[in-house]
């Protein structure tokens, strides 16, 4: 069953308040939270939470299309992976930036 | 680290049909070089260890299937012998890989590299890979005396400075308090 409209969404009170803190005074720290059940607000919008999933906090940059859902569906409770021991995927990153110039003598 | 023997770029989801072709899900970047007809790769177990036989197997032919490839090897002829190969990896030497772009670098190189700050300053060594939804995320064991903790840094250009892949370092700028 749906949660009453007459409630509104839930949000962990104490979020909301390091949100409005943090909206006053224009900074953007992580806020570390175990409130998975919290719904993300249109105030959350830019705003990074580490949200805890049982054993560690991931980070969660929180964007406009995430508004309406819950901070645990960001938080996998179980992480993938990839292929265990020394075994690993052939799939490449991409490195964003180019290496910081080596020095001299090197390739 | 040392750099594994073999790397992982397939594993075998079912027999498909009666002629011993398999259905292949490809862990790579570039099946359809790693999968080519005449290509060789070497069986694993399901836990995706390399056989110790080191039993080879050669691309017969591929095609496209299901977002996966309908690939038939060598020696597997028919449904019973293909129906063996459920759930297995597929594995190729690492020297065959053919080498990353300038400004690529294979996933599985990530693990055991240094993680610093811009300043320099040490965050610790890159012990776990993740891909969450966010993306791939790094899971960077810190250094001492906070070496019991681990951080997860998500692998993207505004937490990922820069990548020196002779040097083995990660330059990260993570948002702020993620480190605290």
């Amino acid at each position: 069953m749906a949660r009453s409209i007459k409630k509104g969404p839930f949000v962990q009170a104490a979020l909301v308040k390091k949100v409005d803190a943090q909206n006053t005074a224009g900074s953007k720290k992580v806020i570390k939270t175990w409130s998975r059940s919290s719904t993300v607000l249109p105030d959350f919008v830019g705003h990074t939470f580490a949200v805890h999933n049982g054993n560690k906090f991931i980070p969660v940059y929180v964007t406009e299309n995430m508004v309406g859902h819950k901070l645990g569906e960001f938080s996998p409770t179980r992480l993938f992976r990839g292929h265990t021991g020394t075994k690993a995927a052939d799939k490449k990153a991409p490195a964003p930036a180019a290496a910081p110039a080596k020095p001299a003598g090197g390739k | 680290m040392t750099a594994p023997e073999f790397i992982i770029v397939g594993r075998v989801r079912k027999a498909h049909g009666i002629r011993g072709e398999l259905v292949v899900e490809p862990i790579t970047d570039a099946p359809d070089v790693v999968f080519a007809s005449g290509r060789r790769v070497f069986a694993g177990t399901v836990t995706g260890d390399p056989l110790p036989s080191r039993l080879e197997l050669r691309v017969q032919s591929s095609r496209p299937f299901n977002e996966g490839l309908l690939i038939r090897f060598d020696g597997i002829a028919d449904r019973t012998a293909a129906d063996t190969w459920r759930g297995r990896y597929l594995l190729t030497p690492a020297g065959e890989l053919p080498p990353p772009d300038e400004n690529e670098i294979y996933v599985h190189d990530l693990i055991g590299m240094r993680v610093t700050h811009p300043s320099g300053e040490v965050v610790g060594t890159v012990e776990e890979l993740y891909e969450l939804p966010q993306g791939l995320a790094i899971d960077v064991r810190r250094t001492p005396p906070r070496d019991a903790e681990t951080v997860i840094l998500l692998y993207d250009d505004a937490t990922i400075a820069s990548v020196d892949k002779d040097a083995r370092t990660i330059v990260v700028t993570p948002p702020e308090g993620l480190l605290e």
